[in-house]
């Protein structure tokens, strides 16, 4: 359909995706933008096994508005009820604001949240690989869906299990420990020492 | 803002080992989007050392205080201290709510153990009304008989006690028997009212009980009892903002209410 980009990972595996695909990245989109001749962009702080999953997200969210984009900006390009049927609509509805109040629009967004969300129902271990990758690729949505996999992961836990979570040191003294048991005696629930 | 100094592999990295940054930005989105609750901030908070210091930044509490206490202050210099303080007011509040019901309950059986009470005296006291008509009843039946009586037999003896029991009776026989007969009737009616009432009241008074007995059983409800549910951080992720707890105020059972008028 468009121009595809090659990437490589840090251990030498090319990709070869989409420029929508790939654009997903905002320093993706940066180096290909400045590096005309050369169409082959190396990732060396990102592994082939990492860049996988990350590609697959991107390629899930090529042609979607984001989740943070607002239904009223969302271009009509975008919106599955338009798709293929510029022909048939009026030239004034497909060049206007979307509207705020498109089905479509709506439930195709949902759709995407919910995949995402179950993408990032993974272990703590992934996650934190797809929020280093997110980060260092500039991946807005995926940077996003990475911290919210992370809360989920956090969500519910004693602080005991949250230390195992985390591979973390219980370093409060035990005068310390008392005084925060005090200090959160007014949960409904309170934690046990 | 890419923090170039990371290395992407797929090694053994806790991921403690984050930056500030990221943390900072799980805790903010997580609360945000309702996935972390101020429980899971003060469980961090005592996890450890850094945890704690990242897990009290204000605008954390803020976003929480916004979310579960939608009404009310919404600036504060320390936003935990103030969401410690809303929450042991909303709880001191459901513990009041709490007691005023049990003692509504309390008082439903103790008003209906009463009205039982008085139902039975009723029924002595109409079962008493009843016996004594009928004695009267069956007084004026042998004396009506003696008078008949009087007119057909002649021997002395026996005229002699006919007319003993005829001078007794100082009322009109016949309209005296017609009021007693209604009386009866009466009694009667009141009886079976009086018992329908009485098993009426026993029901009620079950029911009266079971309540009270139910809200002896459940401990206190926590208000903020739901983990959020994946429809909820849908609807978060949309535009409006949803206060997805309503708030502290219980339902009356209207029936309830509508029984004690």
């Amino acid at each position: 359909m468009g121009k595809t980009i090659k990437l490589i990972s840090g251990d030498g595996e090319m990709f070869e995706v989409e420029e929508a695909v790939a654009f997903q990245s905002n320093i993706i989109k940066s180096l290909a933008d400045e590096d005309n001749a050369d169409d082959c962009i190396p990732l060396p702080r990102v592994d082939s096994q990492i860049l996988s999953k990350v590609l697959e997200f991107c390629r899930k969210h090529a042609n979607s508005p984001s989740v943070h984009t607002k239904f009223a900006a969302i271009p009509s390009e975008l919106c599955p009820k338009h798709d293929g049927s510029a022909a048939g609509a009026s030239s004034s509805e497909s060049s206007s604001a979307h509207s705020e109040t498109c089905r479509a629009c709506y439930d195709a967004v949902m759709k995407l949240v919910q995949w995402d969300l179950e993408f990032v129902k993974v272990d703590l271990d992934l996650i934190h690989h797809l929020l280093k990758a997110a980060n260092y690729l500039d991946i807005e949505d995926l940077m996003f869906m990475a911290v919210e996999g992370a809360a989920n992961a956090i969500r519910g836990n004693n602080p005991e299990e949250i230390r195992k979570l985390f591979d973390l040191e219980n370093d409060f003294t035990p005068e310390e420990e008392k005084e925060i048991l005090k200090e959160y005696s007014w949960l409904d629930d309170p934690f046990e020492p | 803002m890419p923090i170039s100094h990371l290395r992407v592999v797929g090694g053994g990295e806790s991921m403690a080992m984050l930056p500030d940054e990221i943390w900072a930005h799980i805790l903010e989105i997580g609360t945000d989007s309702a996935s972390l609750t101020y429980r899971d901030l003060c469980a961090l908070a005592m996890a450890s050392r850094r945890l704690s210091r990242l897990s009290a930044e204000p605008a954390l509490w803020s976003t929480l205080l916004a979310i579960d206490f939608p009404d009310g202050e919404k600036v504060s210099p320390s936003p935990k201290a103030l969401y410690q303080t809303r929450f042991k007011l909303e709880k001191a509040k459901r513990v009041a709510l709490q007691r005023a019901k049990m003692l509504f309950a309390q008082s439903k059986v103790a008003v209906s153990r009463k009205r039982l009470q008085e139902l039975k005296l009723s029924l002595v006291r109409e079962g008493d009304r009843l016996k004594a008509a009928v004695e009267e009843l069956r007084n004026l039946e042998r004396a009506r008989t003696a008078s008949v009586a009087l007119n057909v037999w002649q021997p002395d003896v026996v005229r002699g006690r006919q007319k003993q029991i005829v001078e007794q009776c100082t009322v009109p026989i016949e309209s005296r028997v017609c009021a007693l007969k209604m009386e009866v009737q009466v009694c009667k009616q009141q009886i079976a009212n009086f018992n329908k009432t009485y098993e009426e009241e026993k029901k009620k008074l079950g029911k009266h009980k079971q309540a009270l007995a139910s809200l002896e059983y459940h401990p206190l409800q926590s208000h903020f009892n739901s983990t959020p549910s994946d429809s909820n951080k849908r609807k978060r992720l949309e535009l409006s903002s949803d206060s997805k707890l309503s708030s502290a105020a219980f339902e009356w059972d209207e029936q309830e209410k509508a029984e004690s008028f």
